[in-house]
């Protein structure tokens, strides 16, 4: 893209457009994409109550300032992301409540391209004064560097966006009352403790609001309003003889409202995960050997995010990561030609999933985000880009995957949802098991640990059961599964259908130097693999 | 930028006058942040970051919440405070809270803020990077790295009259090289308080030798050997054993040092006789924060004194109900080493997996602490004392209990850098009689 083309700072400056930032209550119902209109400018735009930046000039003007200063300092390319965040974090133990934390952080970001090297600078401090004083910071680290700096910088091009996208939703979880969050979680602790043998209870509330007004000098103005909820449990059963299990609940997070959070019900579900707990500590030690595995989607997600998403990722596979997170075995040479699966495996990114983490309109790139394919019908076929790598791969657009978790952290390419397309075939995970001889099925995601190319991966679970003749046995300990990620996939011979598709997640998907976190959602319905090596984590009697 | 104790104790004592609780803390966080990252040998991306963050946790009766904002005028300030005793007063009892503290004595930590560090700007941090990416393009390889320099200044005050205050530098470097044809990777990295103890073109050149010479590996049959742990990799190590040290869970049943009801393995000779772990926030190779998050002195203890079990970590309200000093949660943790270099141990080895860092460390049982994870960047066969070929890398499951039961031998201690997510060490590297490799793994 030749970015000289462009008008730098077209329609950003004053008056071109002004933003509804403070509106942050006006969330629509119905959610994404509600397009600027007159009624949604708001010129005074710092009124909100948990934040009011040291400046009032105005967040447009304040980010006008940096694009200024940074035009002013060679910058053939600047982006400014004002961020706002929230993280409410309630915690219970057993009968009491341990911590009830609510924090808020705001700042600016400026990254901007001088003579085709990235510059990136930050501060908490929110006026036009410290957007001028950034930019030009920015500007400096990337002339100090520029030396070092082989090919420039290109970005591939993409249309101007002035567009707002908001979470869907229905109630704010920002806004229930705390003494109902602390209401349920001990109702969850005591429903879960109800239970013979049970003997700590965790529970847990975590919401984050993500706020973020993107403005670049090719002139988009994205306004962005994020929602998310992550409600869980632990219950951990103590034997006689000091012996110990611990089952969390599958509860995903996920990009949604308070209503999502009560359509759990966790109260009634507490004691399954407490009676969970208790058979564990009965359970028999789990098998060695090569043997089936029925994978629940509360498992499945995480295999699909270690295995799927991250080799998947452009820069692991070309050496960007290589000094941190590592490399990929899906290396460039192999898009398009690599048989990654069995032929009945699909797998897809997508920015668009309802209720998916990292659902969006806009990346932090600017780019409107989308779905496409990264494993279709067994083959490697895409991969997870930004703006920048686009062109790395012959690429024309970017795949919208650059994402920073803060204002002060520098975007960079992050993972969508990737889900695995549910069966075309009809298949229930009851006709699934009942078609499986010898084999294991596992519930709930346990530990996890995957090499830095993505190849040998070893997972844990919260429940293994034994499947004998077509039918769920015992429960069993201990259970651990080890593969190579091109193997394991191959052996994936049936998948069950839309009816049991489910999407887990996480917070804390990390990447990056110095280390950032993203979230995003995984989903799939109930597979079967052959013949896994599974392994007992026992570690002897 | 939180400069001095005054800047700190001004925005805090704010804080604290606007209190309308039983009891309050707050606790502020200011820090500059500057970082160069390069990848396929050239520079990708490159900042300075500047933060802060005022928490303020209020407290009326056993009822208590925190809120935390990063503006920092009065009013801010003030609506922090609020947000805070707005929601503690919304709480349910908390049995386990005990109070803010009043007036305490920290050690004092010298030469932990190092001025030259703090002065280290977008120039000063491109240079050697430049210098770096230079030689690793001279020799043929295909680096990544990542440098970064940071202050940063940390304080408490309570409405009792506690103040801590802490500055620091800290600087980091790590880097990883690796083959054109994609067959060898090796690592390297070091963290200083003084930036201009970094040494960059020495651990470039050890990447370097490590990326080369790992090339083309081979593979060894998965089962027992014995190893030779670089420091990077016994830092792993150890901090997931620090993290299992607690006296609570041991008391409650639920850790790998729990023995009978409520009972501890405190006393035991659980690991070989070389092995002494303690922490010393003062000790000149850590210069780390002399108190914990609630204020609490962190005070020089010894863990594990030759190989025997001495203490676990306690917070205040278990020490408290158990009639116990409470320790906090252990800061500048060191584990004393031997003499000589990890060559030293290579030389004195008959057979040995040489292993130069750890990945994916991840819990497979708790109880007994056996975790899983995998080598990376320099895995090598030793025989007779000399490094033999490159091998391919493994996932082990093993117990950090294990290998500190059985040290053969230790080189000196070294501060590491900090890791994936946790902070710096000071450990030393180990020559370990059998380490549990469970299967391969072909990742380069």
């Amino acid at each position: 893209m030749k970015l000289s083309r462009r008008k730098f700072l077209a329609g950003t400056g004053a008056g071109a457009v002004g933003l509804a930032v403070g509106g942050m209550g006006m969330r629509d119902a119905h959610g994404a994409r509600v397009a600027l209109s007159a009624a949604a400018v708001a010129p005074k735009v710092l009124s909100h109550d948990m934040v009011a930046p040291a400046d009032t000039d105005g967040l447009m003007a304040v980010a006008d300032a940096a694009l200024a200063a940074a035009k002013t300092a060679g910058a053939s390319f600047a982006d400014v992301r004002l961020v706002r965040l929230r993280n409410q974090q309630m915690s219970a133990r057993e009968d009491h409540i341990t911590g009830l934390s609510d924090s808020e952080s705001f700042g600016l970001g400026v990254r901007v391209i001088v003579e085709g090297t990235w510059g990136f600078a930050a501060s908490y401090e929110v006026s036009t004064a410290a957007a001028d004083r950034v930019a030009k910071q920015a500007a400096t680290v990337a002339k100090a560097d520029g030396a070092a700096r082989g090919r420039a910088v290109e970005l591939a091009p993409e249309p101007m966006h002035r567009d707002t996208w908001r979470t869907p939703l229905v109630k704010d979880p920002f806004k229930i009352p705390l003494e109902h969050k602390a209401a349920l979680l001990l109702d969850i602790n005591k429903a879960a403790l109800a239970v013979k043998g049970a003997k700590y209870c965790n529970s847990y509330l975590h919401f984050v609001n993500e706020w973020k007004l993107y403005v670049s000098s090719e002139g988009s103005v994205i306004e962005q309003d994020l929602i998310r909820c992550w409600p869980g449990l632990d219950v951990t059963a103590v034997s006689d003889s000091g012996d110990y299990e611990s089952r969390a609940h599958d509860a995903a997070p996920r990009q949604a409202g308070w209503e999502y959070v009560t359509g759990l019900d966790l109260v009634a579900d507490a004691p399954r995960i407490a009676e969970d707990a208790v058979k564990k500590l009965a359970a028999a030690e789990g098998p060695v050997g090569k043997l089936d595995l029925v994978l629940h989607p509360t498992h499945l997600w995480l295999t699909i995010h270690e295995s799927v998403g991250h080799p998947t990722e452009l820069d692991r596979a070309l050496g960007y990561e290589a000094n941190f997170a590592g490399t990929s075995f899906c290396t460039v040479d192999k898009l398009g030609r690599l048989k990654f699966a069995a032929d009945g495996v699909t797998i897809y990114a997508d920015r668009t999933t309802p209720g998916g983490l990292a659902t969006c309109g806009f990346d932090d790139d600017g780019v409107a985000t989308s779905r496409w394919d990264l494993v279709r019908k067994g083959m490697f076929v895409g991969y997870q880009t930004t703006r920048e790598q686009a062109a790395w791969i012959g690429e024309k657009a970017s795949r919208g995957c650059a994402y920073a978790d803060s204002w002060s952290s520098v975007p960079f390419q992050r993972m969508p949802n990737v889900s695995l397309t549910p069966g075309e075939k009809r298949l229930t995970v009851d006709e699934l098991i009942a078609d499986t001889k010898d084999g294991v099925y596992i519930v709930g995601d346990g530990s996890y640990s995957i090499d830095h190319q993505r190849y040998n991966f070893q997972f844990g679970g919260q429940m293994f059961y034994e499947i004998k003749k077509g039918k769920l046995g015992r429960p069993l300990r201990h259970v651990a599964y080890q593969s190579n990620t091109v193997e394991f996939w191959s052996s994936c011979d049936a998948v069950c259908d839309e009816r049991s598709w489910w999407m887990g997640g996480t917070y804390y998907d990390g990447k990056g130097e110095p280390g950032q976190v993203n979230a995003v959602s995984h989903g799939c319905a109930p597979s079967r693999f052959r013949k896994v090596n599974v392994l007992n984590a026992g570690g002897g009697a | 930028m939180i400069s001095n104790a005054a800047d700190a104790r001004k925005i805090l004592t704010m804080a604290i006058k606007a209190s309308r609780a039983d009891e309050a803390v707050a606790h502020l966080y200011g820090g500059v942040r500057g970082q160069v990252r390069w990848a396929v040998n050239e520079v990708t991306t490159a900042g300075d970051a500047e933060t802060v963050s005022l928490t303020v946790e209020s407290a009326f009766g056993k009822r208590h919440a925190s809120a935390t904002t990063n503006r920092l005028d009065a009013a801010s300030i003030a609506a922090c405070v609020r947000r805070s005793e707005a929601a503690a007063r919304l709480m349910p009892d908390d049995p386990e809270w005990v109070g803010v503290l009043g007036p305490q004595t920290y050690a004092k930590v010298d030469g932990a803020h190092v001025k030259e560090t703090a002065a280290f700007g977008a120039a000063a941090r491109a240079r050697p990077v430049a210098e770096a990416i230079g030689a690793v393009k001279g020799a043929g390889l295909v680096g990544a790295g990542f440098l970064e320099v940071d202050e940063s200044a940390e304080a408490l005050l309570t409405s009792k009259g506690c103040f801590a205050f802490h500055r620091a530098t800290d600087s980091g470097y790590t880097t990883t090289t690796r083959t054109t044809d994609g067959t060898g990777s090796g690592w390297a990295g070091a963290s200083h308080r003084d930036a201009r103890a970094l040494d960059i073109g020495k651990l470039t050149a050890t990447a370097l030798e490590k990326g080369r010479t790992s090339a083309a590996p081979r593979a060894l049959d998965p089962g027992t050997y014995p190893v030779i742990l670089e420091p990077e990799a016994v830092a792993t190590l150890v901090e997931v054993l620090m993290g299992a040290l607690g006296q609570r869970e041991a008391e409650e049943g639920r850790s790998p040092f729990a023995k009978g009801k409520e009972a501890t393995r405190v006393g035991e000779k659980v690991f070989s006789d070389a092995v002494t772990v303690r922490s010393d926030p003062a000790d000149p190779a850590q210069r780390s924060e002399p108190f914990d998050g609630d204020g609490l002195p962190l005070k020089p203890y010894k863990w594990i004194e030759a190989g025997v079990l001495r203490q676990l970590h306690v917070g205040r309200y278990w020490a408290a109900k158990k009639g116990v000093a409470p320790t906090g949660y252990p800061s500048g943790v060191l584990m004393e080493g031997g003499k000589g270099s990890v060559a030293d141990l290579v030389a004195g080895a008959d057979k040995a997996v040489l292993v130069t860092r750890f990945w994916y460390v991840r819990h497979l049982n708790p109880r007994k602490l056996i975790i899983t994870g995998l080598t990376r960047d320099g895995t090598f066969w030793i025989e007779k004392g000399k490094v033999v070929r490159p091998v391919k890398n493994f996932r082990f499951n093993d117990s950090p209990i294990d290998v500190l039961s059985k040290v053969e031998a230790m080189s000196e201690a070294v501060r590491t850098s900090s890791g994936w997510g946790g902070s710096a060490m000071v450990v030393p590297g180990l020559r370990v009689s059998g380490f549990h490799f469970a299967s391969l793994s072909d990742a380069v």
